[in-house]
């Protein structure tokens, strides 16, 4: 099993639903890589200490992603007319889970790791998050820098952020499906152009 | 010689058959991506056998067997981009019909499974006949294709500069 197949079925496993097969691949492979040894160790610490958000309405989340998707809609209108991508759909679909990947980065620094914030005022909490979300709502400049905290609190996160296991992603097979002509050209191109220089040492 | 001649039959061999197919049996698909894709399945076997730097006896039984689980994981790429495509036209014009979505889930999780025990199979075999510096080289080719693969596509996006060559 490979760490980014383990990172997945992490989760699952620590909620008990794994199926059995899958556990005993998963456990073979904790036994063998730290990395994932320690990244489980983090998830189980964090479903210790992460609490429910509260204060809001059901009415107010039901509310949140269209607003989400309104404002970057606004955005969108103004860029080119080239598949980016986080463009669209998928940008509401990435906006979400990284904000909600944001709550549970700060409730880990808030709550478990020694080290400092990020920024200087990156608020400490879960519950100081949503303010902030809320602001960044309507301010494009703090959205954007919203979103840098959270792709930097992600990379942060995620232990096996390093180039190797990133390039592994291209391993899969749905990788592919999500390319355009034009980025497979580029990647195709590319890889002639450095297949001119002897390919990999 | 003799062995770059094995190489280029086989390669030219591969390229045309793999065109014929793209032709005929595209069903939809746009067929300058799937030149495309196999163009870069080209690359990754030309580069493979350098890093590898195959003997005519390696050559001759590996050749074949990368040619074939090349042709073998198109089709199923194709399959799997087929299926993808409806399922996303399903989702962006509701009501999405259930049982269309679960049989599309399916069936992409089932081409994505075989992809990947396909790549399995090659790892298997090229295990009984390389040496181990070659299944160390293997290893470390496999990573940097993949890194030049997601670095391209970075540069293509606009999130990486461009590489900077002496002259």
């Amino acid at each position: 099993m490979r760490c980014r197949a383990a990172q997945r079925r992490l989760s699952d496993e620590l909620d008990g639903t794994l199926d059995p097969g899958r556990r005993s691949r998963l456990e073979a492979h904790l036994r063998v890589c730290p990395a994932c040894r320690a990244y489980r160790g983090g998830l189980a610490r964090l479903q210790a200490e992460v609490r429910p958000e509260a204060g809001r309405s059901a009415e107010y989340w039901a509310g949140f992603e269209k607003r989400l998707e309104a404002r970057l809609d606004g955005e969108e209108a103004g860029r080119r007319a080239v598949e980016r991508p986080f463009a669209g759909r998928r940008r509401v679909a990435w906006a979400v889970a990284g904000l909600a990947l944001a709550a549970v980065a700060a409730a880990w620094f808030g709550l478990l790791r020694p080290r400092p914030i990020l920024i200087a005022d990156w608020p400490q909490d879960e519950y100081g998050l949503a303010p902030l979300l809320l602001e960044a709502e309507a301010d494009p400049e703090l959205g954007r820098a919203v979103e840098g905290e959270i792709r930097a609190s992600i990379r942060e996160i995620a232990p096996a952020a390093d180039a190797d296991a990133a390039a592994l992603a291209a391993a899969d097979p749905l990788f592919w499906e999500g390319l355009s002509e034009e980025e497979l050209g580029a990647i195709a191109a590319g890889l002639e152009r450095d297949n001119g220089l002897g390919g990999p040492k | 010689m003799k062995k770059h001649a094995l190489i280029g039959i086989f390669i030219l061999g591969f390229s045309l058959g793999t065109l014929a197919a793209a032709q005929a049996g595209g069903q939809g698909e746009p067929q300058a991506q799937t030149r495309l894709r196999e163009r870069i399945g080209d690359l990754y076997i030309l580069r493979l056998t350098r890093a590898l730097e195959l003997t005519e006896e390696q050559t001759a039984k590996i050749y074949p067997l990368l040619v074939r689980t090349e042709k073998d994981k198109a089709g199923l790429q194709r399959r799997l981009g087929l299926d993808m495509r409806e399922l996303r036209a399903q989702l962006a014009d509701p009501p999405a019909k259930e049982g269309r979505l679960l049989e599309l889930v399916a069936g992409i999780r089932t081409s994505r499974q075989a992809i990947r025990e396909l790549d399995d199979e090659v790892e298997a075999v090229l295990d009984s006949l390389l040496t181990p510096l070659q299944r160390a080289r293997y290893l470390v080719f496999t990573v940097e294709f993949l890194r030049s693969v997601g670095e391209n596509l970075d540069r293509a996006r606009g999130l990486r500069a461009p590489v900077k060559r002496n002259p």
